[in-house]
C-alpha cells in the first residue's frame, strides 16, 4: 500500500516494450536494479509494463544493447498532475479558491441558539441574545473571534439572574445555555389558613407544633381526616398550621401455603404459526405446520399489518400466534416450609403497604391452618408521620373552635 | 564429504533456512493465480501461457493462463494468473 502510494507521489509510466529480446531486456533491467511492475504480455515480442519515472533514463541504454524499442503510452501519478496543472492555472487558482471557500464556511456562524433546561420567558432569552450580540456572538461572526468562556462571564455579570451559563460551539451553530435563579417564596406567606389533619387511622405517639395549637394528645385515638394541629393561633387568628405529628398504626398481610401445590407451568417449548387476515375477517392459514399437540397450552396472538409506506396500509395483516407449551406439576411441601412461605407472603404484603420511613416498633405474628394449608396472618406496628397540611374548611370551624376551648378553657376571638 | 553436502548437513543440523545458505529458489504458491519465486536467476523467456526463469540447478518452467509478471527484482519474482503447471529442473540430493 505504501509503495503504492510512494509511486503515485514520485510518478510511475507504462510502457510498451517491443522487439526479440523482451526478455533480455528485463533481465538487463534487473540487473541495473531497475524495478519493472506488472509485466503483461500482449502479443508475440511484445510486453507492457510500469517503471518509476526515475528510471525511464536508464532503460535507453538498456533498449540500445537489448535491441528493443520502448514507448511510453500513459503516465500517472503527482509529477504529471502538477505539469497538467502548471498548463491549466485556473483550475489550480480554483482549486485553491474552493479550499479556502470550504474552509472560511467551515468557521462562519450560522446560527445562534438560545435556551434553558427550564422554563424561561421569551424576555430572557432575548435579553441573554443580546449580551451575546455585544460579545461578538451572532450569526455571520467567524468562530476565530468567539471567546465562549469570556462571553460566558460577561452574560453572568450582566445578567444578575442569571445564575448559570454555558456557551458550546457545535460545526456551524453557537449553544448558549443558562439557568434564572428562582426566587423562593416564604412558604408559610404563600399558604391560606389550614390544618394538619390526620392522613389515617392510629393512635397518638407525638406531637410536635410549629405553628397553630394541637388540639389532640399523646395516647389519642384518630381517625383519618381528624384535625391533629388547628389553624389558630393563641390570639384566635386564623393561620397555616404546621408541626410533626407521629401515630402508631397498624398494618396487616395475610399470607398463605399449600401443603401441595398443583398448577401449570411454561415448558419453554412455543410454536409460532402465521396466519392471513383479509379485512379483519376471513383468515387463511398458510402455515406449513399444523397446530401443535400440546396437551396444555397458552395462545398469544400478535397482528402485523403491512404498512406499504407512511400510513398506506394493506387491507392484508398477518397474524403471528403463538402457542406455548405448559406441563402439570406438583409440589409437596413439609409443614415447617410451607408456613414458611405464608410467612414471606404475609411479610411481603404489609412491607408494600407500609408508609415511607415508618418505623416498626413491633410485630405480631398469627399462624392458623391445617393439614391441607397453613395460613400466616402478620401485623405490624408502626410509628409514622401521619399529619398532612388541608385548607381551612369552614364546616370544621365549629368542631375546632369546640375542641380548643375544651383544651384551652375559652372561646377564639374569631 | 563434498562442500554442497556439509553444507547441506550444517543447514539442517542448525535448523537454518536452506534457500539463503544453499542459494536455492524458494517458490510460495497462493492458490493456483499468485507465485512469489525468491533467488531467481532471471527470466529466460515470457509468454502469455508460459513463463521460463533460471536458477541455479536449471531453469523452471511456469505454465498457465494469462500470466502477469506483477513484480520484477533482482531477488524476487511475482506472477499472477491462472498457473496450471510447474516444471523444475532435476536436482540431485
Amino acid at each position: 500500500m505504501l509503495h503504492r502510494i510512494n509511486d503515485r507521489i514520485k510518478g510511475i509510466l507504462l510502457i510498451e516494450i517491443r522487439g526479440s529480446g523482451v526478455e533480455k531486456f528485463l533481465n538487463l533491467a534487473l540487473q541495473q536494479e531497475i524495478q519493472i511492475k506488472g509485466i503483461a504480455w500482449l502479443e508475440e515480442d511484445c510486453v507492457r509494463a510500469s517503471v518509476k519515472l526515475s528510471d525511464i533514463y536508464r532503460l535507453r541504454h538498456i533498449a540500445r544493447m537489448s535491441h528493443c524499442r520502448f514507448h511510453i503510452f500513459r503516465r500517472i501519478g503527482l509529477p504529471f498532475f502538477l505539469n497538467r496543472i502548471k498548463k491549466r492555472k485556473m483550475l489550480g487558482v480554483g482549486a485553491f479558491l474552493f479550499c479556502i471557500a470550504f474552509y472560511l464556511c467551515g468557521n462562519i456562524i450560522f446560527s445562534v441558539e438560545v435556551k434553558s433546561p427550564f422554563a424561561v420567558d421569551e424576555q430572557s432569552v432575548k435579553k441573554v441574545r443580546d449580551l451575546a450580540t455585544e460579545m461578538n456572538i451572532q450569526e455571520g461572526s467567524m468562530k476565530w473571534n468567539i471567546d465562549a468562556d469570556a462571553a460566558g462571564k460577561y452574560i453572568l455579570q450582566k445578567f444578575e439572574d442569571v445564575t448559570w451559563v454555558s456557551v458550546e460551539t457545535k460545526g456551524n451553530k453557537v449553544v448558549i445555555q443558562f439557568v434564572k435563579r428562582i426566587a423562593i417564596a416564604d412558604e408559610d406567606q404563600t399558604l391560606a389558613a389550614g390544618n394538619i389533619v390526620a392522613n389515617a387511622d392510629g393512635v397518638i405517639d407525638a406531637v410536635l407544633v410549629m405553628k397553630g395549637m394541637p388540639i389532640v394528645d399523646e395516647g389519642d385515638v384518630v381517625s383519618k381526616g381528624d384535625i391533629l394541629i388547628a389553624g389558630i393561633d393563641l390570639d384566635g387568628n386564623l393561620v397555616a398550621a404546621k408541626g410533626i405529628v407521629k401515630a402508631k398504626l397498624w398494618y396487616t398481610g395475610y399470607g398463605e401455603c399449600q401443603l401441595q401445590e398443583t398448577g401449570l407451568r411454561y415448558t419453554g417449548m412455543e410454536t409460532i404459526l402465521y396466519n392471513i387476515a383479509w379485512q379483519g375477517k376471513e383468515r387463511l392459514n398458510f402455515a406449513t405446520r399444523a397446530q401443535p399437540s400440546y396437551q396444555h397450552f397458552t395462545l398469544q396472538q400478535e397482528s402485523l399489518p403491512l404498512v406499504l409506506w407512511r400510513n398506506i396500509r394493506l387491507p392484508v395483516e398477518l397474524i403471528k400466534n403463538i402457542y406455548k407449551e405448559q406441563q402439570e406439576y406438583q409440589i409437596v411441601y413439609t409443614e415447617e416450609i410451607a408456613w414458611q412461605h405464608a410467612l414471606a407472603d404475609a411479610q411481603l404484603e404489609v412491607k408494600r403497604n407500609l408508609p415511607p420511613q415508618a418505623q416498626v416498633s413491633d410485630t405480631i405474628i398469627r399462624s392458623f391452618g391445617d393439614e391441607i394449608i397453613k395460613r400466616a396472618q402478620v401485623t405490624f406496628e408502626v410509628i409514622a408521620t401521619i399529619g398532612e397540611f388541608k385548607q381551612m374548611d369552614a364546616n370544621a370551624l365549629p368542631q375546632i373552635k369546640n375542641r380548643w376551648n375544651k383544651l384551652y378553657g375559652k372561646q377564639p376571638q374569631q | 564429504m563434498g562442500v554442497k553436502k556439509f553444507k547441506k548437513t550444517m543447514t539442517s543440523v542448525l535448523e537454518m533456512p536452506e534457500e539463503i545458505i544453499l542459494d536455492v529458489m524458494r517458490l510460495t504458491l497462493v492458490g493456483n493465480g499468485n507465485l512469489v519465486i525468491e533467488n531467481h536467476k532471471g527470466i529466460c523467456s515470457y509468454a502469455e501461457d508460459k513463463i521460463v526463469f533460471r536458477n541455479n540447478h536449471g531453469d523452471v518452467q511456469i505454465e498457465g493462463k494469462h500470466l502477469v509478471l506483477t513484480q520484477l527484482q533482482s531477488d524476487e519474482l511475482h506472477i499472477e494468473g491462472m498457473i496450471e503447471k510447474i516444471l523444475l529442473p532435476q536436482q540431485e540430493r
